[in-house]
């Protein structure tokens, strides 16, 4: 199947900071899960995904250049970056006009339905909206010209659980249709756990792994034990080592191997969150 | 464009309504005898300055991170702003024909072609104004452009100043100098300041990166 979004040796140099040859492919019904710590590349590689800055590399959307993207494809891309992007002064049967005559393909309704599910008030200003109001207005505002692809930096930042849960639901909605698409940007771990079917790692600009969930459940473990233990596993299976108080932690690729091999060492299924911290505070084997 | 347009004119039409008490000032000021000219110049001035608050309210909103994702050409994004000022020029001359005509009710002997004309020419300076600063604005952010906005509003009226006074020394008696010549020599002007304008800005933000 074509993929719906590719990049491929994706650079980016700043001063202090260096993107470096970044590739993956995000397919149809997918949902990539995009994790890294702050300041890891992940807005850097929307921004450039969007046209926002200029970059090396290639990049594909919908099987095209994404700077050759018509007025009706680049619609065809729903956006949420980090905050909110409407005038403190609109209310939203004004941004509704406002977007109507900017999107070919507006849903009114759809629009109000979501703002309606997500308890927007209509007679209030968008100064009035908290923090997770501002940004439900963002996601509705995605989710209402027919967006087959999602692009989503951050988008539950700073928002409280129940509102999260709130917004995931609705992109498990958005993705039952099997030719949509989301980039999911988070650091919050639990949220690519709940929603990603492939999750794709940054650290320090450049890719530690592009692979499915269900890999990283099913292969990926972090094991327990003295160091000098831990230090005896092979090269190839033991990815990163985080020293703790007393013990040590590894990552570990292929974990029921690991098990059998060294039944003195406990071995767990790793957590995105747990593969973060060894990989990105851990010495890297 | 539509949008965009409409986002504009509901963004600023605060601000707008703050105006409309200080326009109803203004026409007190014109029926007490005080000077239609002033007032119109004023006028004119502070309707077209709206275009440049929409730019502000752009920037507190960080509107143009989101408004380049959309699916609009930079040519037209740009383009709207332009429109818009426009269309705050069409408002500002309807309000100076309605001052006009409020001015000629109260004091008959008040010549209404020159209130008129004296509108046309406020609105037609203060949209040159405005064209000439979009460009910073794209360039450098709303904030810092209000500052080259008055400094371009100085260097305008003292060069406009210089003129009248250069013009006798070359011996052109400026009264000679019709109102027609006068107005069609601002609508030149004004055409070739809105191409290069319109130009530069779109320079600038096709190479803009956020």
């Amino acid at each position: 199947m074509d993929a719906i979004l590719s990049i491929d040796k994706l650079h980016k140099q700043y001063p202090d900071f260096e993107l470096k040859n970044l590739s993956f492919t995000l397919k149809p019904g997918e949902v990539m899960g995009f994790i890294g710590e702050n300041g890891a590349g992940k807005t850097t590689t929307i921004k450039a995904l969007l046209g926002l800055i200029r970059s090396e590399g290639q990049i594909q959307i919908f099987g095209k250049p994404a700077d050759q993207l018509s007025v009706e494809e680049r619609g065809q891309i729903g956006i949420v970056l980090d905050g909110c992007h409407f005038h403190d002064q609109l209310k939203i049967p004004q941004v509704d006009k406002v977007l109507a005559g900017i999107y070919p393909k507006w849903d009114h309704g759809q629009f109000m339905k979501l703002c309606e599910r997500f308890g927007l008030p209509l007679n209030k200003t968008v100064k009035s909206f908290s923090t997770g109001m501002k940004m439900k207005l963002s996601i509705a505002a995605a989710l209402s010209h027919h967006a087959r692809l999602l692009i989503l930096d951050e988008p539950t930042s700073g928002l409280d659980p129940i509102v999260r849960d709130e917004i995931l639901d609705l992109f498990y909605d958005f993705i039952q249709d099997e030719t949509h698409s989301i980039l999911f940007s988070s650091h919050i771990t639990t949220d690519i756990e709940k929603i990603a079917d492939v999750v794709t790692f940054i650290h320090q600009g450049a890719l530690q792994f592009c692979l499915p969930k269900d890999v990283l459940h099913d292969e990926y473990g972090i094991v327990k034990g003295p160091r000098s233990q831990i230090e005896k596993i092979d090269r190839d299976s033991l990815l990163a080592l985080l020293p703790q108080n007393l013990t040590c932690q590894g990552l570990v690729r292929n974990r029921e191997e690991i098990r059998q091999a060294y039944p003195m060492l406990s071995v767990e299924p790793a957590g995105l969150e747990e593969i973060m911290l060894c990989m990105v505070k851990g010495e890297r084997k | 464009m539509k949008g965009l347009l409409y986002k504009d004119l509901m963004v600023v039409l605060d601000s707008a309504r703050m105006m409309a008490v200080i326009v109803v000032l203004f026409l007190v000021t014109a029926m007490a005898g005080n000077g239609f000219s002033m007032v119109s110049s004023m006028m004119a001035l502070l309707v077209v300055t709206l275009a440049i608050s929409s730019f502000s309210y752009d920037d507190l909103a960080h509107w143009d991170i989101f408004a380049a994702t959309l699916p609009i050409s930079c040519r037209k994004l740009v383009l709207s702003k332009y429109v818009f000022l426009l269309l705050l020029g069409a408002g500002a001359l309807v309000l100076n024909v309605v001052l006009a005509f409020a001015t000629t009710l109260i004091a008959p002997e008040a010549d209404f072609q020159f209130q008129i004309a004296t509108g046309l020419l406020s609105t037609l300076v203060a949209c040159i104004l405005d064209i000439a600063i979009i460009p910073l604005i794209y360039k450098f952010g709303a904030e810092k452009s209000r500052i080259l906005l008055m400094g371009a509003m100085a260097l305008i009226f003292v060069l406009g100043f210089g003129v009248l006074r250069v013009l006798p020394a070359l011996s052109i008696d400026t009264e000679a100098i019709s109102f027609t010549a006068l107005a069609l020599g601002l609508i030149v002007v004004f055409a070739a300041a809105f191409l290069i304008s319109w130009f530069c800005s779109v320079k600038i933000v096709e190479k803009k990166e956020y």
